[in-house]
């Protein structure tokens, strides 16, 4: 299967992918990517719900009949792992070419 | 303060209640055309609007809620309203309800394609009617063969003058009722573009994240 139609994905999505490896509704979400970014990807209500609508749309995540019936549970689909791990591949190789041009990762990176 | 207007572009609405912020009038609730406002505001007030529809109450339920739980209180609004107006009263929380660009520019796209979507349900009833033969432009020639009163080009006077004024309404509706469907495409497809060149505006702006 072809993935390279998502990639790259914005950091947002990113974020929000690695977020919904454990279940949770938006406002959940929001501040796991918020504590995930070290407080520095901060997703607001409107921007959050359009993103969650469109990932869904996309079948990268999909939506849990469970738990809280009034607030909609989201979880990452297989489909949104694959994406996943294919732009941890694209994003370490992007790192190894810059280490080898003497680029390291330093101590107290903030991202 | 209660107050009655009507807003035909959403844009406009926007622009005025943040105007009677800055007054120092405070939207507290509305509902439709009426808008209700208290005198004093607080200063950390902060009033945004999104755009969306909801296919079901839950749906609906689960949007309000999420912004609910982010410090956004709903004040305006429908499930079927489009226009939705937020509230933000704790200063710890983001001023925004968009953290980036993109999002904040689809609403106006959301906005946009809704008068679009008017234009393009109205374009089939006038192929209609252009096909039936209902469009009369030698009405715009000849509009005394709109008349059927007989005789009625011979009277003079009062007699002629009671005569016409009282045909007139009926003969503009023979003549030119059509004219309705091509004036609203206008008009709808007016508020498209606009709502479309704001879009392209801001989604042409730096993005935040």
């Amino acid at each position: 299967m072809n993935l390279d139609k998502y990639l790259p994905l914005t950091e947002t999505t990113l974020y929000i992918l690695l977020s919904l490896n454990e279940p949770g509704h938006g406002y959940i979400v929001m501040q796991k990517v918020e504590e995930l970014s070290n407080g520095k990807v901060r997703i607001a209500a409107g921007t959050m719900y359009g993103a969650l609508e469109n990932l869904t749309k996309q079948n990268l995540i999909s939506i849990l009949d469970v738990g809280d019936k009034r607030r909609k549970v989201y979880q990452i689909t297989e489909l949104g792992k694959m994406v996943l791990q294919q732009e941890t591949n694209r994003l370490a190789h992007i790192v190894s070419v810059a280490e080898k041009y003497g680029y390291k990762i330093t101590e107290g990176s903030d991202c | 303060m209660k107050i009655r207007k009507y807003f035909m572009d959403p844009v406009k609405e926007e622009k005025w209640i943040n105007q009677m912020l800055k007054e120092g009038k405070e939207l507290v609730y509305s509902t439709g055309c009426t808008y209700y406002f208290i005198e004093e505001s607080n200063p950390y007030v902060i009033i945004k609007s999104d755009y969306r529809y909801f296919k079901s109450q839950n749906d609906f339920l689960d949007y309000l809620l999420m912004f609910e739980d982010s410090g956004w209180m709903h004040i305006k609004g429908t499930k079927y309203s489009g226009v939705q107006y937020f509230k933000k009263t704790n200063c710890a929380e983001a001023d925004d309800i968009f953290s980036d660009a993109p999002s904040k520019a689809a609403k106006y796209k959301r906005m946009a394609d809704m008068w679009l979507t008017l234009v393009l349900a109205y374009i089939p009833i006038t192929i209609v009617f252009i096909n039936n033969g209902y469009i009369n432009l030698r009405a715009f020639l000849y509009p005394q063969e709109l008349y059927y009163t007989p005789g009625l080009w011979d009277m003079t006077g009062t007699k002629f003058w009671k005569a016409f004024m009282f045909e007139t309404p009926f003969a503009v509706g023979r003549g030119f009722s059509w004219l309705i469907f091509p004036v609203i495409i206008l008009f709808y497809g007016y508020f498209y573009f606009k709502l479309h060149r704001v879009y392209k505006r801001e989604n042409h702006t730096k993005s935040v994240i």
